[in-house]
């Protein structure tokens, strides 16, 4: 046989297929047993979650970034296998990452808890694995647990999916139950990659990331062709080249390679230092020998929340712009633009997909990159129509144009999808009520389980719905959303002033009817959240110049330590610095220190105090 | 050259609640033998100990150590000092530890100043404290003393304590003032992690009572005392003229001080040092001739002579540190303009010192020094 028919035959023992499933229902588990399984790790090496690599996302036990594994899988008919497995996350936030994934599949393992069920995120990624043409291997999963009901939730997976049900494989990924049935299942169900290894080069950059020495790693699958160790290689719609250095794949240890044919997924290095000539999406092909198109590529996201990110110290602005650069590379999703605000100084605008996502960010920039910022309370993006019928798109409540221009307002509504047992259906019409929510739809998709269907303002959906959600159904129900439109709402911009002075960074877009509960409870929440000053810090929320609200920041008026003999002085200075520590993270805003946490306390304003 | 002598006693009847000091209960044996490492201590650093001008024995609870303990460290005292000369020779006991018997020791060893733990009037909190003593038994100390014609007497006070009321304060303050003390300590509370009273408060047993009720009993306090004849002097201590301890201003004039004993410290030539806090270890160590060899702090000296010399009521003579330390204070500390401008720091002939307000806000001046 020629190198080429080889290759050929090696393409057919190829299986490309990720896991997906709603948060918590045992992805990374059975991540972890099918690596075992096909001795990628060693035993000794095995720490649980292994494909979770960033500290946060063994911490949070949530997967954020994409990972590719390649495994060696012999089967019982006594083939090699060639297993890419594509880890994808499994929250709301990062649809958009499972659909990336989704895209360098051949297959997916849907895994669904045997005592949950399908939830919210079980069906949102059966829909996106669906798009993707994707062949599905349903597996119900921790059947040991008393509580497990397989019987159950097959029939709800039957019912909703409309998956087969005499396909579904019983497995506690957990107790290593089911694994090789999995593993079989993968040979004979997922196709193998159908690329032509004799077409010109295409390979889709489906993530990528910054390593300090070698520069941006695009991490692809090689659609057709095959792509070699010191080829030249053109981004297509960058149109950049570079020379390849090396190239490999991950078992999850990285492993060098000399090429990567059509079917693999793997890393290649190039030393390619400017990170905008990488974009996730994009279609790598030879430079001599290109490729008539690009494969078609991501769709472009908006995002669904808006937050002002501003240095502490000014002068780390650079910095931190170089930061973002660098996290964009590994995060697609992510969108900045430079803006200004009166009471922090220079800073970005930047776009999230939502709360967690922005969460994750702040913390990625912190420890990844250390930098010291502060983070304004989030916006969605409100639509605003100006008497002169012009439209403004406005995702900073500051930048509200004057109401006496302004025509009426529009804000984003989504479609919401919440799963939950039939007991909790009241709980969660009220919340959605509450919430500014219409009724849409109501299905049974068991006995006692139900699907209900809201159009509520995204506004409402990112604050503390979810939370709100967690806590009426204790827990039991499950959210999948997605933006479905503007609608004219009455709005208006609610002020927050310090010691009589607006805060820009503090405003925000609230509807009308409940600008006063909102603002009466951010006066309170101020209060409590910035630290006392020597002197006496009024506190207002306005409507125009109508103030609707107040509290006031009472003056400091003790704050000394009793007791200061021989030893206590190494104590007494390690407490100061401490407390000087605690003043990096606050922002001085004219007179006042203002800390990170009431910027982001208009989040938590329904709570009850 | 090292002008005071620190010694410390760790052990105590019971513990206190809110105490975080190094203290532990003793037993007999274990006395001894701590006494005998004092003493060798003493030996090590004989040599560096002739220009010593004050002593204070404190604790845990110097009273706790059986008398003929306290003899024998007496004893080794004299040997080692002319106690007679000395500016200042003071202990702490508890007030129901005072004794006939060991008030004659302390005549007889030239101790001149003792301080004893009163801490409050009220017999509630007292017990709140898990204090040891009554009120009855303060007053008995405090005669008995004055019988034997000591007079220099100190007396504690903590105030703030949970739920105490302005109210209790001033009685307070009329009980210490009825025994006739030379000198007053009033305290406010520190909550310290890993005290009884710390667990709790984390547990919500106990509620530490607001800034403002704070803020006012400590102005309270320095109305007062001065119009009763006791001289504001440091942060929390009063004095009648003359009464001020001359130790303990060692300690705020970075002087230098050695301490023996288990988690002594000691600045000796622009460095600290402490022996370990764990008994078993510290006897050890002595034994082994492995004196105050924990923790190597270099002192910032211009740093902490702001840090510790604000605490005065004088304050810091600004020519005495440019002349030392050859440093324009003002320039080095620019903030100390603001706080001067937000009525926190005052300059009265060459002195910069806190004013009432800043009194009441140290932990924020004393940032600017940071």
């Amino acid at each position: 046989m020629s190198n080429q028919d080889l290759l050929k035959l090696r393409q057919k023992h190829i299986r490309n297929f990720s896991i997906i499933a709603h948060i918590d229902h045992g992805k990374s588990t059975l991540a972890d047993r099918i690596l075992e399984s096909t001795s990628a790790v060693p035993m000794r090496e095995m720490k649980n979650q292994l494909l979770d690599s960033m500290d946060l996302e063994r911490e949070r036990g949530i997967t954020i970034k994409l990972n590719s594994v390649e495994l060696q899988y012999k089967a019982k008919n006594g083939d090699n296998y060639i297993f890419h497995l594509i880890d994808t996350p499994g929250h709301v936030d990062f649809t958009y990452e499972v659909s990336r994934s989704l895209a360098a599949c051949d297959g997916a393992i849907l895994v669904i808890d045997a005592s949950q069920g399908i939830e919210a995120q079980t069906l949102a990624n059966v829909y996106l694995a669906l798009d993707n043409n994707l062949e599905i291997i349903p597996v119900i999963n921790k059947i040991d647990l008393p509580n497990a009901d397989p019987v159950k939730v097959i029939q709800e997976m039957e019912d909703t999916i409309g998956l087969d049900g005499k396909d579904a494989i019983l497995a506690s990924a957990k107790a290593g139950i089911g694994i090789s049935e999995i593993l079989e299942s993968i040979v004979k169900n997922v196709p193998s990659p159908t690329g032509d290894l004799d077409a010109p080069l295409q390979a889709l950059i489906f993530d990528s990331y910054y390593d300090a020495y070698r520069g941006v790693i695009p991490l692809i699958r090689v659609v057709n062709g095959i792509i070699r160790k010191g080829d030249k290689i053109k981004m297509m719609a960058t149109n950049a080249e570079y020379e390849i250095i090396d190239l490999g794949v991950y078992t999850p240890k990285e492993e060098s390679r000399e090429f990567l044919a059509t079917g693999d997924v793997g890393f290649l290095t190039a030393a390619i230092k400017n990170i905008e000539t990488i974009h996730v999406g994009d279609t790598i092909t030879h430079a001599f020998e290109q490729a008539v198109s690009p494969l078609p590529g991501y769709r472009k996201l908006t995002p669904m929340v808006y937050c002002g990110i501003y240095p502490v110290d000014a002068s780390d602005y650079s910095t931190l712009r170089e930061s973002l650069d660098k996290l964009k590379l590994s995060d697609a999703s992510l969108q900045y633009e430079p803006e200004t605000s009166s009471a922090l100084g220079f800073g970005f605008r930047v776009g999230f997909l939502g709360l967690l996502h922005m969460e994750i960010f702040q913390e990625r920039l912190d420890r990844e990159f250390n930098q010291n910022v502060i983070a304004t309370a989030p916006s969605v993006n409100y639509r605003v129509v100006l008497n002169d019928k012009k439209i403004v798109d406005i995702d900073n409540p500051a930048m509200l144009p004057d109401l006496g221009r302004v025509h009426h307002i529009e804000e984003p509504y989504v479609k919401a999808t919440i799963i939950t047992p039939s007991e909790y259906v009241g709980n969660i019409m009220e919340l959605c009520q509450r919430k500014r929510g219409t009724f849409k739809d109501m299905q049974y998709i068991s006995a006692n389980r139900v699907e209900l269907i809201y159009d509520i303002p995204l506004s409402e959906i990112i604050f503390d719905f979810f939370d709100k959600l967690k806590s009426s159904t204790k827990g039991y129900a499950s959210l999948d959303y997605e933006l479905s439109g503007y609608k004219e709402s009455k709005l208006v911009k609610l002020d927050i002033l310090l010691n009589s002075e607006p805060v820009d960074a503090l405003a925000m877009i609230v509807h009308q009817e409940f600008a006063y509960e909102r603002g009466s409870k951010m006066c309170s929440r101020l209060k409590n959240l910035i630290p006392k000053q020597l002197f006496e810090i009024p506190v207002q929320a306005a409507i125009g110049s109508k103030v609707i609200a107040r509290s006031n920041i009472k003056a400091m008026r003790k704050d000394v330590l009793a007791k200061c003999y021989g030893g206590d002085i190494s104590r007494k200075k390690k407490l100061l610095e401490k407390q000087k520590e605690g003043k990096k993270r606050m922002k001085s805003v004219g007179s006042v220190e203002i800390p990170q946490e009431a910027f982001m306390s208009v989040l938590s304003l329904d709570d009850e105090d | 050259m090292i002008k005071s002598l620190y010694i410390h006693i760790p052990f105590c009847k019971q513990i206190c609640t809110y105490c975080d000091f190094a203290k532990l209960v003793g037993n007999p044996s274990l006395m001894l033998e701590y006494t005998e490492a004092l003493i060798k201590e003493l030996d090590y650093y004989s040599q560096d100990l002739t220009n010593i001008e004050t002593i204070h024995i404190g604790g845990g609870t110097p009273s706790a150590l059986p008398i003929e303990l306290l003899q024998k460290l007496l004893i080794k005292l004299s040997h080692l000092f002319n106690l007679k000369s000395l500016k200042e020779f003071g202990m702490e006991a508890n007030p129901n530890d005072i004794s006939e018997e060991l008030v004659m020791l302390l005549k007889k060893y030239h101790v001149t100043r003792l301080s004893l733990g009163v801490e409050s009037s009220n017999p509630l909190h007292l017990k709140a404290m898990n204090r040891s003593h009554t009120i009855h038994q303060v007053e008995e100390a405090v005669s008995l003393l004055h019988r034997h014609g000591f007079h220099n007497i100190n007396l504690d006070f903590i105030y703030a304590w949970p739920q105490q009321t302005m109210e209790e304060l001033k009685r307070d303050l009329r009980y210490a003032l009825s025994l006739k003390p030379t000198h007053l300590s009033f305290y406010a509370l520190i909550l310290e992690p890993k005290t009884k009273l710390y667990h709790d408060y984390i547990n919500h047993e106990v509620a530490l009572i607001d800034e403002d009720t704070d803020a006012s009993m400590y102005e309270y306090l320095l109305d007062e005392l001065p119009k009763n004849g006791y001289n504001h002097y440091e942060i929390s201590n009063f004095a009648l003229k003359g009464y001020e301890s001359k130790h303990n201003l060692a300690y705020w004039n970075l002087d230098e001080y050695l301490g023996i004993g288990m988690g002594a410290h000691s600045q000796v030539d622009t460095k600290r040092f402490h022996n370990s806090t764990h008994i078993k270890e510290y006897l050890l160590n002595v034994e082994n001739n492995h004196c105050g060899i924990e923790s190597y702090d270099a002192c910032d000296l211009i740093q902490e002579t702001f840090l510790m010399g604000l605490r005065k009521v004088e304050g810091v003579n600004l020519t005495a540190v440019s002349n030392r330390f050859l440093i324009n204070p003002l320039m080095l500390y620019p903030k100390i303009l603001k706080n001067i401008e937000d009525h926190l720091l005052v300059v009265e002939n060459d002195y910069l010192k806190l004013t009432q307000k800043g009194m009441l806000l140290l932990n924020y001046v004393e940032r600017s020094f940071i």
